[in-house]
């Protein structure tokens, strides 16, 4: 019989097909409303009190909790039962807002002064994120903090289920739910406070249970509150409590069980040594900060700058990009393991305000240095070297290219080579000046301290913890000290606003920079110290870049290095020079060794060394085999207690172990339990059963569905095979009891066959 | 009726498709996303929040998975047999076994009316809840006559955050008979059935000894030759024979014309449903002919009782409507039927209605 498709009829009112037509009672089947309101109003409460009691608790403010809770789960579910019907939704809708409109006129002092004392936190923790200095905060009218915050976390709570009640109520938006706490959250996480744990529980139970409830099927609130619904494809429920109820019951006990897994293998405290830093939130980070110091201003360039030189010019750089393009290629014998510095300016005079380095008097540059290591190699000091480095300018600035230490040399400019004979010192060498005294004009020169800048100067020396007894390279030290300490390193810091001076600038209020801004400072506070001191820029080539540098065997070594060397075997190299190695640095004069370099720019942070992700750091953590010496001491350094991981990883898989040891036992003890309670019908079956699930994994038995083709499959051309069959088919099929007897043929029948099979 | 309790519970059958969209957008939403702003903050919450949404959905399948052994789903109906104008239920019966939950398991039904001969598909999407034996009835009203058939065809649960859906095939299938509902006949119509309509088969002619047609059967070993029905052998290539009945001295044929307008046909039903009735109450034995379609020739049923008279209407139903017949005569005769007067249930133009019809 052919049937005709009616799709048509589908949708013609109620009718079903030619003869049935759903009934308007079927429609009447009502879920059940307060339950379904009710447990909506859950899920309100777990997201609005997640969310609030999550940042509140993540600026640290003290306020009462259980109040805080109580409050917001009964306003939580009076919101959700608002929605019983239209007409209460109306009502109640604007009976809510009058409350909310009370209770902010009647306890308003109590409302704003817990605001502000929450404010007054978040601002607190944005100055100590952004390195801001006090910025005050707001007054509050009640001076009980903890009691006003409470009035104040309650009444955003009231205001807050609204929301989330609206998303939640009629459309089960978890989108937006999902939205609204990144929202709330976001300055607290942004600035790396973390919500208490239990409210990071509640917000993400919440979350899980909408998601469920909107992809599980209907959300939506009908008019007529029917549990069924029919659309254009199928007839469909809307609500089933108990549906629900459980469905939430299994998600949410996974994830307690994954949350309480995390909680003990990644506490909190061992997720923040580990998580690192992330480039890109940095970057917003001095984005803001440079927003905050400088305004828009800071943002701009005043120069173009992609971290070549700057000869002398300082604070019109937002921030530095590197294009990793070669400067310079230099071919040299390396002869210790210090940083190589190829010298292109020196500032004389600092111009405040103007913030530049004018270029030094060059008669204030002797070479005396460069004279009297000369004179120590041609002696035949043991520990004198004379070297000799090829430079070829590909895109470098034009320069002189000194290096420590060679006589004064040409410009090398872009697309020229040049040969450079210096003579490096060491310390075995000696003192190779022997206290000679520079001149009193030179001195004089080199320790100008512009008046603008001394007191941010003084500010600052007050600070290094400088006494009087300390000589140069101690002074040095402190400095190196106090930067490493207090002033990060970065390539965004933003540039000096107009009409600021760039070194006050940066001692004072910005507080971090690179190696200009490092050197700049730094050689204002030698001068004041009385030491005298310049500002260099140039190339500083380390030993990681000699080492990534191209080995060139073929040259002889002899052409490019004579004398004493602390690396005998390594070869002549050529390295490629990029404008990463453009640096900034300070050298200080003293009687016995001339003008020296001073490194005093703190390493890159975190974020910008680092490159292991948390997985990598994670794994290093189960790998403890693997950690070479260094990375022990650096995780020894950054305070991460690996045992106390380890141990809890331990206790973890010791847990699933026994728990999985546990299920077993049961198991055995239920199939026991289950065997010793039955008759002996049901006993031999258990058997059976037990018998061809062992079999089946050594002996295909998936064409065999009954007992005769089973037992046939694993005891071929047996004669007892049948009454075995008979016994089972008994047992299995039939009213009638087997004996003892049969029992026992049946059981060790089944114990031949199994040897027989073992065998 | 249920014609066979086939459940699902053979997990061979079972086949999981993941929810390919869905996975698409989850792994968009969170596996992008999530990851992005995970690894924006470096925050312990956005840490949370991806480590519990990257393992929930694994979870989700794992627990669908235990549940499907689990699960046992068949339709059901309030009745059997039911007539126009009552309320029935048919609907699915959903037992889960497990301590997990579905809230979306989508039942595939083809619904059918045999006498009709149309077809629906219908989807009937509800809830699995843990431990429990769950009752879902789409309560009908029935308007139309005929055999409705529902078939499951499979099933198709999601697990609870949909990300695949195990579709489980089935053939459970139960099937209602509709009665028309009988109509009240005037006085005038009764005695006119009692008097005027009804009719002796000639059973005096010759070597006609049997007068009622009970069934048509395949050929026995043993049957009477003169019993053999050959034109219907011939046609369907069978030996085919007559059962008889012997037959009584007042009876009434009823000849069944369908009619094209669905409407004409539930009365021409109806009517012949009251007067088949009144005539059991009236102890007069019934003799039901109709045109098959599938035998292409008459088929009938003798009526002795109401679940006789049950059991006509379900052949009748069984053969699907077909046109009036417009020599009626003629067909008789071809068929080797003898009896004088018809009472012919149908519409004659303008209405429905019976009239004798003499052969």
């Amino acid at each position: 019989m052919r049937f005709k498709k009616n799709k048509e009829k589908e949708l013609e009112g109620n009718l079903l097909i030619e003869g049935l037509e759903i009934s308007g009672n079927f429609y009447d089947k009502n879920e059940n409303r307060i339950l379904t309101l009710l447990l909506k109003g859950i899920i309100v409460y777990l997201v609005t009190a997640g969310m609030l009691g999550g940042t509140i608790t993540a600026t640290g403010t003290e306020f009462n909790q259980i109040v805080f809770n109580v409050v917001v789960f009964l306003l939580s579910m009076i919101i959700s039962l608002i929605y019983y019907n239209k007409k209460s939704e109306n009502i109640g809708d604007i009976a809510y807002l009058f409350m909310i409109i009370f209770f902010g006129v009647a306890f308003g002092t109590y409302i704003n002064s817990g605001f502000y004392a929450w404010m007054n936190d978040v601002i607190g923790a944005a100055g100590a994120y952004f390195n801001l200095p006090d910025i005050g905060g707001y007054v509050q009218a009640v001076r009980n903090t903890r009691l006003a915050v409470t009035f104040a976390s309650c009444y955003l709570g009231a205001v807050c289920v609204i929301l989330v009640n609206m998303s939640i109520v009629k459309r089960m938006m978890y989108g937006d739910l999902i939205l609204n706490a990144m929202i709330v959250l976001f300055l607290p996480v942004y600035m790396e406070l973390e919500p208490n744990y239990v409210y990071n529980v509640m917000l993400i139970c919440g979350i899980v249970m909408s998601v469920i409830w909107k992809i599980g099927g209907r959300y939506e609130k009908t008019d007529n509150n029917s549990v069924y619904v029919r659309n254009k494809k199928e007839i469909t429920y809307t609500y089933c409590f108990k549906g629900h109820v459980f469905a939430f019951a299994q998600i949410i006990s996974a994830v307690l069980i994954i949350l309480l897994a995390i909680y003990i293998i990644l506490p909190k405290d061992t997720f923040e040594l580990l998580k690192g830093k992330s480039e890109n939130k940095q970057i917003t980070d001095d984005i803001v900060e440079t927003f905050i110091t400088s305004g828009f201003a800071g943002f701009f360039n005043r120069y173009e700058n992609v971290g070549g030189m700057s000869s002398g010019r300082l604070g019109g750089v937002n921030s530095v990009r590197l294009d990793y393009e070669t400067d310079l290629v230099i071919t040299y014998a390396p002869y210790n393991l210090d940083p190589v510095y190829l010298r292109t300016f020196i500032g004389g005079d600092y111009h405040p305000y103007q913030n530049f380095w004018s270029i030094a008097n060059p008669v204030m540059l002797n070479r005396n240095e460069y004279e009297k290591l000369k004179q120590e190699y041609d002696s035949g000091n043991p520990y004198s070297t004379k070297c000799v480095m090829d430079i070829d300018n590909e895109a470098g600035d034009n320069g002189e290219y000194a290096l420590y230490y060679s006589d004064k040399e040409n410009i090398l400019n872009v697309g020229r080579s040049a040969s450079r004979t210096f003579y490096p010192a060491n310390e075995q060498i000696g003192p190779y000046l022997s206290g000679e005294q520079m001149t009193k004009e030179e001195r004089e020169y080199w320790l100008s301290v512009p008046n603008d800048n001394v007191p941010s100067i003084i500010n600052t020396i007050q600070k290094l913890g400088i006494t009087n007894d300390m000589d140069e390279m101690e002074i040095a030290e402190c400095i190196r000290k106090y930067y490493y300490d207090n002033i990060p390193y970065t390539l965004r810091p933003g540039s000096t606003p107009i009409r600021r001076d760039f070194i006050n600038y940066f001692l004072d209020t910005n507080k971090k920079g690179y190696c200009v801004h490092f050197a700049s400072a730094a050689v204002l506070i030698f001068r004041y110290m009385g030491i005298p001191a310049r500002y260099v820029e140039g190339y500083a080539v380390d030993y990681n870049e000699i080492t990534n540098g191209k080995a060139m065997e073929e040259l002889n070594k002899e052409d490019y290095l004579k004398g004493f060397s602390e690396l005998p075997n390594v070869p002549v190299v050529t390295i490629n020079v990029t404008d990463a190695s453009a640096h900034a640095w300070v050298e200080i004069y003293t009687d016995d060794y001339g003008w020296i370099s001073v490194e005093l720019t703190p390493p890159s942070s975190d974020i910008e060394n680092d490159s292991s992700t948390l997985w990598d750091r994670f794994l290093r953590l189960l790998s403890p085999q693997n950690i070479s010496d260094d990375e022990t001491d650096e995780s020894k350094s950054n305070n991460i207690d690996t045992a106390k991981i380890r141990r809890n990883l331990i206790i973890l898989i010791s847990l699933i172990f026994i728990t999985a040891v546990a299920w077993q036992i049961y198991m055995i003890a239920a199939w026991y339990v289950r065997y010793n309670k039955a008759d002996t019908n049901t006993k031999l079956i258990i058997l059976y059963h037990q018998f061809i699930k062992r079999a089946s994994k050594k002996k295909d038995l998936s064409n065999a569905h009954n007992y005769r083709d089973q037992i046939n499959e694993l005891a071929k051309d047996d004669s007892d095979n049948e009454k075995l069959i008979i016994i089972l088919e008994k047992a299995g099929f039939s009213n009638r009891q087997i004996s003892a007897a049969e029992f026992e043929y049946g059981k060790n029948r089944l114990k031949e066959i199994k040897r027989g099979i073992k065998r | 009726m249920e014609k066979n309790n086939s459940y699902l519970s053979d997990i061979s059958d079972i086949k999981v498709m993941p929810n390919i969209p869905r996975i698409i957008g989850f792994i968009i939403a969170y596996g992008i996303f999530g990851v992005a702003v995970f690894m924006f903050f470096r925050s312990y919450t956005a840490f949370l929040f991806l480590v519990v949404f990257i393992i929930i959905p694994f979870v989700s399948v794992m627990m669908l998975r235990s549940m499907l052994r689990r699960i046992t789903v068949k339709l059901f109906a309030s009745e059997d047999r039911s007539v126009v104008g009552n309320d029935l239920g048919i609907g699915i019966i959903i037992r889960n076994d497990s301590i997990f939950s579905s809230l979306r398991c989508k039942c595939f039904l083809e619904i059918k009316n045999l006498y009709y001969e149309e077809e629906i598909s219908q989807i009937f999407t509800v809830p699995i809840v843990a431990k429990s034996e769950n009752k879902n009835p789409l309560y009908c009203k029935v308007t139309n006559c005929g055999i409705i058939e529902a078939s499951l065809t499979k099933c198709e649960i999601s697990d609870v955050l949909g990300f695949v859906k195990a579709t489980v095939p089935s053939e459970h299938m139960i099937s209602i008979t509709i009665m028309p509902k009988q109509v009240n006949l005037d006085d005038i119509q009764k005695l006119g059935i009692l008097t005027g309509f009804t009719d002796n088969e000639d059973d005096s002619q010759k070597g006609n000894e049997y007068s009622d047609t009970s069934n048509i059967r395949e050929y026995i070993p043993g049957d009477r030759i003169k019993d053999i029905h050959w034109k219907l052998s011939a046609k369907r290539d069978v030996l085919l024979v007559r059962e008889h009945i012997k037959s009584c001295e007042n009876q009434l044929v009823l000849w069944v014309d369908s009619s094209p307008r669905k409407k004409y046909c539930e009365q021409i039903l109806a009517l012949t449903l009251s007067v088949g009735a009144f005539c059991l109450k009236e102890n007069t034995l019934i003799r039901i002919m109709w045109f098959d379609k599938k035998l292409e020739g008459v088929n009938e049923r003798v009526v002795n009782s109401m679940r006789d008279l049950e059991k006509a209407f379900d052949a009748i139903y069984m053969c699907g409507r077909s046109v009036a017949v417009t020599d009626l005569r003629s067909l008789l005769i071809m068929n080797d039927y003898n009896m004088k007067t018809v009472l012919r249930v149908g519409f004659d133009g303008s209405e429905v209605g019976f009239a004798p019809y003499e052969i």
